[in-house]
């Protein structure tokens, strides 16, 4: 598809504003042209969202009557005019991204469609992102994945980067497939449903602090610190979760200067689940919980050599 | 060879959502035509009061940076999907 040379067509001719009469070319390649499409001068772009067609207009013959209709959109001090299309601008390097996201929306899991409408608008959005970058590690693009968690550490500071990784291991979804059928038959309305389902997610977030995901500034010593003073004080849930062979040897490390005497000596099991020689991008995940004495062995997916559990003798 | 058809503005205006496409030269000059300024510093200023105007993750946004401009209550995005997630999150979508 030559968009390019018509671009830059409707730049010389002047005011007009085109569209393909078949879209389903454009739909198809969407991702890239509007890109391509953005670096002819003086052309943009213009997409409808709702059946998802492509115009191509001449900026500098771009009406009064549309500049008036943004005005009004955005003068935060009048109320939403409903004849008016809502009008959003965005920049073409940002417009593709977008469009991902609000694909991925659309399969959107059943669980986030469920609790999305009582649960705070932050939560909200952070279990989306959260869903995001889990596709992306499903698709084996970690790049894409530590990338929506970095963004989502800006938008949200540590703590909501923690509870998108907290969703990306399936906290979330367990928690909620543990409580959410008890929490709507006993609720009475839905702003009670709202208030159990977001005193879940802060307990969550309180019962996270011994919940670790390893990257590369993860203070080694400082989280071994850490699980060895909650050890002392009795926690009753400790993890450690990491992606690729550099976190993975980091997570050795902690667990090394904790010490697995130590635990022993504190009642503590861990369970070391290693990760599988075949994956493009290897996950280890230790769990370390007071239990019962003795020695667990565990085989793993593959076949290949037991993960040890360890506990007091 | 796909063929093209010219639309009106008016018959566009008709639709209920629109996402314009720009460049990022085309998305600061409209930002100023709805009648926000930049400072010496490159930071949009809210046509309201002319300070600094905050972009959805609550801080100081310059133009070089600016990648949204969503209506309602003007909300300013970085190139950011977490900011994009929390004004779709804090509208009910």
């Amino acid at each position: 598809m030559v968009w390019d040379w018509l671009a830059a067509a409707v730049a010389k001719l002047g005011a007009l504003l085109i569209r393909p009469k078949e879209q389903k070319p454009l739909k198809d390649h969407s991702f890239r042209q509007t890109n391509i499409l953005g670096k002819i001068e003086n052309t943009f772009i213009i997409r409808n969202p709702t059946t998802n067609e492509f115009l191509i207009g001449q900026y500098g013959a771009l009406p009064k009557e549309v500049l008036e209709t943004m005005r009004k959109q955005f003068d935060s001090t009048k109320s939403r005019q409903a004849e008016l299309p809502e009008i959003r601008l965005f920049r073409n390097d940002f417009h593709d991204e977008i469009v991902k996201f609000q694909d991925h929306l659309e399969r959107e899991e059943d669980l986030l469609r469920t609790i999305s409408p009582y649960i705070e608008p932050e939560y909200a959005s952070i279990f989306w992102l959260g869903s995001y970058a889990k596709e992306a590690y499903d698709q084996d693009d970690r790049r894409k994945a530590d990338e929506i968690k970095s963004q989502v550490g800006h938008q949200y500071g540590s703590d909501g980067r923690k509870l998108c990784n907290l969703y990306v291991k399936g906290y979330i979804s367990d928690m909620f497939q543990h409580y959410l059928g008890a929490i709507f038959e006993s609720a009475r309305d839905k702003s009670e449903i709202g208030v159990h389902l977001n005193t879940l997610i802060r307990r969550l977030i309180r019962f996270s602090e011994y919940i670790f995901f390893i990257h590369r500034g993860s203070d080694i010593d400082g989280i071994a610190s850490t699980i060895r003073g909650g050890v002392q004080g009795g926690v009753e849930f400790i993890a450690l979760h990491a992606a690729s062979v550099p976190n993975i040897e980091r997570t050795e490390k902690i667990i090394q200067a904790v010490g697995l005497d130590f635990l022993e000596a504190n009642g503590y099991n861990v369970i070391q689940e290693r990760p599988k020689s075949t994956a493009s991008i290897p996950f280890f995940d230790v769990y370390v919980t007071p239990g019962k004495n003795g020695v667990d062995r565990r085989v793993d997916d593959e076949g290949g050599p037991p993960s040890t559990v360890l506990g007091r003798r | 060879m796909t063929e093209y058809e010219q639309v009106e503005w008016d018959e566009l205006l008709r639709e209920k959502q629109l996402d314009f496409i720009l460049t990022r030269d085309q998305l600061v000059d409209i930002i100023k035509q709805l009648g926000h300024t930049i400072d010496d510093e490159d930071y949009i200023l809210d046509r309201s009061t002319g300070e600094r105007t905050l972009a959805i993750d609550v801080e100081e946004i310059k133009a070089s940076d600016l990648a949204a401009a969503l209506p309602g209550s003007e909300v300013f995005l970085r190139k950011n999907i977490a900011s994009f997630s929390q004004y779709l999150a804090e509208r009910g979508l």
